[in-house]
């Protein structure tokens, strides 16, 4: 075993993962599910985002960052969870679609196409669209939770919009 | 009827709503599988892998070796998420071969690939000098510094240099300052030689390119520290050997589709014009435009001419970066098409498209196919010879990607072990 390994974590980092944890992890869960509609794969990369920010707690200069941080290890691991998922046929019609026969229930067909537009858009234009419509981020915190600029946040929404109206209109 | 942001927002709510608050499930913070994969790589820096350059390091000082001017016009990779390439599909209008064409046409015997060892984003990202032919590793540099990671590589024409844009995140941001090392490698493919460079750059690179006789690069940067003008794009031109740099600015818009997006610039042959992709934040624009290096003034725009207007979604039509072939002939960029419903009978035109830099007009659409899904439907270009006729490309396959040489429409099949990012794979 690698000696750092062994290295206990900084002092309060178990209290500060678990506090953040405890507000924020609903939020995150569902913010999985919107870009992955899948609720297990979400429930995953939450924990696995919190396992990773427990880690890095005493990394941290600014705590008050650490949502920022996790939220954009859960972006991540979300698209790393659509790639890897995009690679097996027998799953790619399950991209945005609720995982489950009560969650389907509660979905109109509206909201169902409206999904699986979003789902067929670009990584970056799929994170772009949730994070601002969804979670009505600003400009600034979108650019930070993906780690770009504010001008390319701006680019990739209009592109992003662009392409969602273009394919809701064919279906239309 | 609601407006398309309406939409989305009630369709999103809705989802996100069938995750009832009683149901989080409690924290499980497994620490010890996560440390033991993560960390090994904290554990592995530059003089594990490149001991021998460490030396010759520390005599060395900054040395920018000269090299050979070449035709081909050669591009970045940039870090992402991804798995290994699975097979191509089998379209009926076009063909692949599995041997037969590195060397010839000019195509580099090697290249730079990004890997990590777990999220990229959370994990350190290293280079690996390949074999084009075989894909076999030559040697593997490792981020400088702990919690650095490479973030992009661009390279020379000369298939010898290259450079690697590293950068270590801090204070909570994904992305720090920007530092750069300029890497040799021998006529085998090893490294032999890696030089940081006398420069930095800010942390919000969108594009990055070393010229084609590797004495300059090109940095797509937004500074993001004006408060007058918060959206500002400066195109930066760094001479390696002194760090002279030349700046054009302009406001109120970006270069390339976001951070490290090392295809968005790309140079002529002669290193005298610099391609970028460029989007307005408002009214028209967008497209590729072509800034000329040589003349004086330091905007942006107003030194540089549009040579592709993008913004038509019903056909055909660039949906990656578009760089310039080497003289300078036609703009060439990974196009896409979707057509169908979504959910059903979706379908995907994929190719790879010319376009005249004095017409604007499409010239030729090379591999032009159609495949059934939508995921990964990006056609990735990753280098180009002086006239566009033979590329290095990824073409999707249900998400992932097969990357291999394209003369025409016969693609000659490449093995690229431990991709990144299946759109682009390497850096030629």
């Amino acid at each position: 075993m690698h000696l750092r390994d062994r290295l206990p974590p900084q002092p309060g980092a178990l209290d500060g993962v678990t506090a953040l944890y405890r507000e924020h992890a609903l939020g995150l869960i569902r913010l999985a599910v919107v870009m992955m509609g899948d609720r297990q794969a979400a429930e995953d990369v939450v924990q696995d985002a919190f396992a990773e920010l427990y880690r890095r707690w005493h990394t941290l200069s600014d705590t008050s960052k650490a949502l920022g941080y996790v939220r954009s290890s859960v972006l991540n691991g979300s698209r790393t969870v659509l790639r890897k998922r995009a690679r097996q046929p027998a799953h790619g019609d399950q991209l945005m679609a609720p995982s489950s026969p009560e969650a389907e229930a509660l979905l109109s067909e509206e909201h169902r196409e409206v999904l699986e537009a979003i789902r067929r858009l670009p990584d970056r234009q799929r994170e772009a669209l949730v994070l601002r419509f969804y979670l009505d981020l600003t400009e600034g915190d979108i650019a930070k939770s993906m780690g770009i600029s504010r001008g390319t946040v701006k680019s990739t929404t209009s592109r992003a919009l662009a392409a969602l109206r273009r394919t809701l209109e064919n279906q239309s | 009827m609601n407006s398309l942001e309406d939409r989305i927002r009630a369709a999103t709510a809705a989802a996100a709503d069938t995750v009832r608050p009683h149901s989080v499930p409690p924290l499980k913070l497994r620490t010890e599988q996560m440390t033991s994969a993560s960390l090994d790589a904290g554990g592995r820096r530059w003089t594990r892998m490149l001991a021998p350059v460490a030396a010759a390091l520390a005599v060395a000082g900054v040395i920018v070796a000269a090299v050979q001017v070449g035709g081909a016009v050669h591009h970045g990779t940039a870090a992402g998420n991804g798995g290994n390439a699975a097979p191509p599909p089998a379209p009926s209008s076009v063909s692949t071969e599995t041997t037969g064409n590195v060397g010839r046409d000019g195509v580099p015997l090697y290249y730079v690939a990004l890997n990590s060892t777990g999220n990229p984003v959370t994990h350190p990202v290293y280079a690996v000098v390949r074999a084009t032919e075989t894909g076999a590793a030559l040697g593997t540099i490792q981020p400088s510094v702990p919690g650095g990671t490479i973030r992009a590589v661009t390279a020379a024409a000369d298939d010898r240099t290259f450079v690697l844009d590293e950068s270590k995140a801090g204070n909570g941001n994904l992305v720090g300052t920007r530092w750069f090392y300029l890497l040799r490698l021998s006529a085998a493919g090893k490294p032999v030689s890696l030089t940081k460079l006398p420069f930095t750059a800010g942390r919000l690179i969108t594009g990055v390119a070393l010229s084609p006789d590797g004495k300059r690069l090109a940095v797509a940067v937004q500074p993001q520290d004006n408060p007058k003008y918060p959206n500002l794009t400066e195109v930066r031109v760094y001479t390696l050997a002194t760090a002279a740099v030349r700046t054009w600015t302009q406001n109120n818009g970006v270069i390339g589709s976001g951070e490290d997006d090392a295809m968005s610039v790309s140079w002529t042959a002669d290193g005298r014009e610099l391609a970028f992709d460029w989007g307005p934040g408002s009214g028209p624009g967008l497209g590729a435009w072509l800034l000329d290096t040589t003349r004086g003034g330091t905007g942006l725009l107003a030194n540089s001419h549009q040579v592709l207007s993008l913004g038509r979604l019903d056909t055909l039509s660039c949906q990656t970066d578009q760089i310039v072939s080497g003289d300078g002939s036609v703009i060439i960029c990974g196009a896409a098409k979707v057509s169908g419903q979504p959910g059903g009978s979706e379908s995907v035109e994929v190719g790879f498209q010319e376009y005249s830099t004095t017409t604007g007009k499409v010239v030729r659409t090379l591999y032009r196919h159609t495949i059934s899904q939508a995921q990964g439907s990006s056609a990735g270009l990753m280098w180009s010879n002086a006239s566009g006729s033979v590329l290095i490309v990824a073409v999707p396959n249900s998400g992932s990607g097969q990357v291999g040489i394209l003369h025409g429409n016969t693609l000659t099949r490449l093995t690229v072990p431990n991709v990144l990012n299946p759109e682009f794979a390497g850096t030629w």
